[in-house]
């Protein structure tokens, strides 16, 4: 039941950042290994359905001063974490106004904390950081369909499943007397998400690989179904009826296959935040509550009350279960502001993250001058380190390091370190952009001539009046032309740091594209704002340039007849 | 470049260095026994030369004969191995091993000398980022903490006595050679030093641009600027010198007045050196 490999893997990011990722998590574990083997048994009680502990009481769970449950009584806030690009119908922008994130999910925390008597506060992260971010202490729970697997139970501890899921068939309408079945569909070319339970459903009915297509994300099947790339799609039913069940080009087959279940997770050691998530979960199985959220989002299903969910009273589905929205002039103008501010966060990453690179660029490249060996050597490890080493891992290694560091250094240190997503994201783009600056910087104060500081020296200026009113402006000039280049790239580049959170305009214009069904539109306008933020940052460079020229001064092609 | 001021035409007959001030007793400027080693090459092999007040010493020699490299060592421009550095009788720097460098006293001493010690360049050297006024302005400015008003006077007065003050707007790459080597003339005077180091000025220009850089020169030595000049140009050597001081494989061969080096040529490498010129 649990064997099969997780069935959401990588929403939206490719399968080798996953890895690398539970590496990250090993090597960050490895100080609470210990720990983890005590708690794993433990777990392993908790994931199993009906092996219940203190759920069924209703009477709120005891908090031991300077746990989490206290804290979070406390500040009358539980964080939860969740990937607002992921999908739907967990926890999605809505298609219908992007500046809101909803979801059956949402709908779900929003009755547990009402239980609880908090208020819930969503932290948005990368599906693949959720659980690093849960251990980095950024958030209080997860709560994004995440699947109990075993292997998972030994870095987090599971609530009792909310939800019970299986994998679907989907087709075109067209095709819908031709194919009935799986059989039906033998020889047929299927498309999955990749490392998902379909892909083992596939080969142990025999599909060879080449007949299974798999992709990066969970709309991407169903639109390669309706793009006749693939002849049938299987994925999660909940999934399924999302994107098919109200397209009448899709259609949706009865049979299903290999299940599983959802849990909440928290940190091993939050014991009495598990026990207090269990009995309000408890409480809104039984009540209908639960049930109720799920008719709403049209997921119910017989099988959820197996596990203890009440259907409750007959709820309609909501317009918003399904990705198909009529588009409107409204609807298109609360997209486009939101591509608004995904697209105000690129400049605000950019124009802050730059100047900053470029002064810490400086730095290094002045310090790569030295005399002495042990100032220069730090900068050039640095600098080749950083080059060297993908951006993604660094925003990844800040991001969890940061409050790591923290907590380690304990208190104030850990309000202190952990940083809102957006510093995170600057940080991360100044020192990425700051070693390649630093080279910029070496090889444009090594083209300004000699003679230019022995000629203020000789004046009697000092080392630094030289080189900052003399050497330093002149290098300013001919570096130009590359750090604009940079620029360029950093706008681009900067759509990596929404891995942390930060609701930039890619991220923005994916997580749109992925909740209503346009995902190709939406990345296609994204590309188009870049293109134009690119031009106005070229133009500008050309202005700067011209400029200097109108001024007489030397440029990269604007040279004088002086030597 | 076709050199466009005026100055040449509406100045009279130049001056020439005989109708200078006569130097006077008492030494500004004084090496002792430098020595320099550039790798295994000796470069400079105990070079002492003394500067009185108000005197020319033309340096002359063939190429690689280290004139250029004793004419940096006396404002530290170059570091050397052996030997010391005075300024009115003090010392101010001294032979140091190659891995040392100045700083603290050391090198507040050596910037005090260069304010008082200009030097003008072969290559100019003006700074590029800034216009012919701004570059006469930067050295009192920044060094001498002068006001704008009071930067603005001496620019203007450096600009007129070089003939360049019409063209104070103009970037160095909007300038002949000539007129940038002037500028920078202007910018080492607007410093108000006691002496001016001119390392080559004429040798990256033509001899229409030459003339009237010499011509500048000619009239400083008119009017008693100590200057220590370095040149291949022996009818300007001759003209504008009090002493003329041979450099010959990184010693001083021979030296004297401009008749007894230049006429008499008392040494053997002295009349090779000449013949082939």
């Amino acid at each position: 039941m649990l064997s099969h490999r997780n069935p959401r893997k990588s929403r939206g990011r490719p399968i080798e950042v996953m890895d690398l990722m539970q590496q990250i998590v090993r090597w960050r574990c490895a100080r609470l290994r210990a720990i983890h083997l005590v708690w794993a048994a433990v777990a392993v009680c908790a994931i199993t359905p009906g092996g219940a502990t203190a759920a069924d009481g209703s009477d709120p769970i005891e908090a031991t001063p300077g746990s989490t449950l206290a804290q979070v009584r406390e500040e009358k806030t539980l964080r939860w974490g969740a990937d607002t690009s992921g999908g739907a119908p967990f926890v999605f922008t809505s298609p219908s106004d992007p500046s809101h994130v909803i979801g059956f999910e949402v709908d779900m925390v929003a009755a547990i904390c009402k239980h609880m008597g908090v208020e819930p506060e969503l932290v948005r992260s990368d599906w693949n950081s959720l659980v690093p971010s849960l251990e980095a202490g950024r958030i209080d729970v997860v709560v994004n369909g995440l699947e109990i697997l075993p292997h998972r139970a030994e870095v987090v501890a599971f609530t009792e499943p909310y939800y019970e899921y299986v994998q679907q068939l989907t087709v075109r309408a067209d095709d819908k007397a031709r194919y009935v079945s799986l059989e039906s569909l033998r020889e047929k070319p299927v498309a999955v998400l990749n490392g998902t339970a379909a892909v083992k459903v596939l080969e142990e009915e025999g599909w060879p690989t080449k007949l299974i297509t798999e992709y990066d994300d969970s709309l991407k099947p169903y639109l390669a179904v309706r793009q006749r790339r693939a002849e049938a799609a299987m994925g999660e039913s909940i999934i399924a009826s999302y994107y098919a069940g109200s397209d009448s080009a899709l259609f949706n087959l009865p049979q299903t296959f290999s299940s599983g279940y959802y849990g909440a997770a928290v940190r091993l050691a939050d014991r009495s935040l598990l026990a207090e998530l269990n009995r309000v979960l408890a409480i809104m199985k039984q009540s209908g509550e639960l049930g109720e959220i799920y008719q709403r989002w049209g997921i119910w299903n017989d099988r959820e009350a197996a596990i203890g969910v009440v259907k409750g009273p007959e709820t309609p589905v909501s317009p918003l279960a399904h990705a198909r929205l009529p588009v409107t002039w409204e609807r298109t103008a609360r997209i486009a502001a939101a591509l608004g501010r995904g697209t105000l966060y690129t400049i605000v990453l950019t124009t802050i993250s730059m100047p900053l690179a470029l002064a810490f660029g400086l730095m290094l490249a002045i310090m790569t001058r030295a005399r002495s060996w042990w100032v220069r050597l730090p900068a050039q490890i640095y600098i080749q380190v950083i080059r060297g080493t993908p951006l993604l891992v660094q925003v990844y290694v800040i991001f969890f390091t940061l409050p790591q560091i923290g907590q380690w250094l304990g208190s104030p240190w850990d309000d202190w370190l952990t940083w809102p997503a957006l510093a995170v994201g600057v940080l991360c783009l100044t020192a990425n952009y700051a070693a390649y600056e630093a080279e910029i910087h070496r090889a444009g104060l090594a083209a300004v001539p000699p003679g230019q500081r022995e000629a203020a020296l000789s004046l009697g200026m000092s080392e630094n009046q030289a080189f900052f009113r003399i050497v330093l402006p002149q290098s300013f000039r001919i570096i130009l032309p590359p750090v604009i280049n940079d620029l360029i790239s950093m706008i681009k580049d900067s759509s990596l740091v929404s891995v942390v959170g930060v609701a930039e305009l890619l991220f923005v214009a994916g997580s749109i594209g992925k909740a209503s069904f346009m995902y190709a539109q939406m990345l296609v306008a994204a590309a188009a704002i870049y293109l134009v933020l690119s031009l106005v940052a070229a133009w500008i460079g050309q202005r700067v340039e011209a400029w200097l020229r109108s001024c007489g001064m030397r440029t990269i092609d604007g040279g004088g007849e002086s030597h | 470049m076709q050199a466009k001021s005026g100055w040449q035409n509406t100045t009279g007959s130049p001056a020439s260095a005989g109708d200078g001030p006569a130097p006077t007793d008492r030494v500004l400027l004084e090496a002792r026994g430098i020595r320099k080693r550039f790798g295994q090459r000796s470069v400079l092999q105990g070079v002492s030369l003394a500067v009185r007040e108000q005197e020319v010493v033309v340096i002359i020699g063939p190429s690689g004969c280290g004139k250029s490299t004793f004419l940096r060592c006396l404002n530290h421009l170059e570091r050397y191995d052996e030997g010391e550095v005075l300024l009115d009788g003090a010392v101010i720097t001294r032979g140091t091993p190659p891995s040392h460098h100045p700083h603290g006293d050391e090198q507040r001493l050596i910037q005090s000398l260069r304010q008082r010690v200009g030097m003008v360049f072969q290559q100019f050297n003006l700074f590029l980022h800034m216009d012919a006024w701004h570059n006469v302005t930067a050295g009192p400015m920044t060094v001498q903490r002068k006001t704008r008003a009071e930067a603005d006077a001496l620019a203007e007065e450096a600009l007129r006595k070089v003939g360049m003050l019409e063209r104070g707007t103009a970037m160095p790459s909007e300038l002949s050679g000539g007129q940038q080597q002037r500028v920078a003339i202007a910018r080492a005077l607007a410093m108000s030093p006691d002496m001016v180091l001119f390392d080559e000025p004429t040798s990256a220009l033509d001899p229409k641009l030459t003339k009237e850089v010499f011509r500048v020169i000619r009239e400083l030595a008119y009017e008693g600027m100590t200057m220590a000049l370095v040149t291949h140009d022996m009818d300007f050597a001759h003209d504008v010198a009090d002493r003329v001081v041979y450099f010959h494989e990184g010693h001083i061969n021979a030296e004297g007045t401009p008749e007894h080096v230049l006429g008499d040529r008392p040494t053997p490498e002295l009349r090779e050196f000449l013949a082939g010129e």
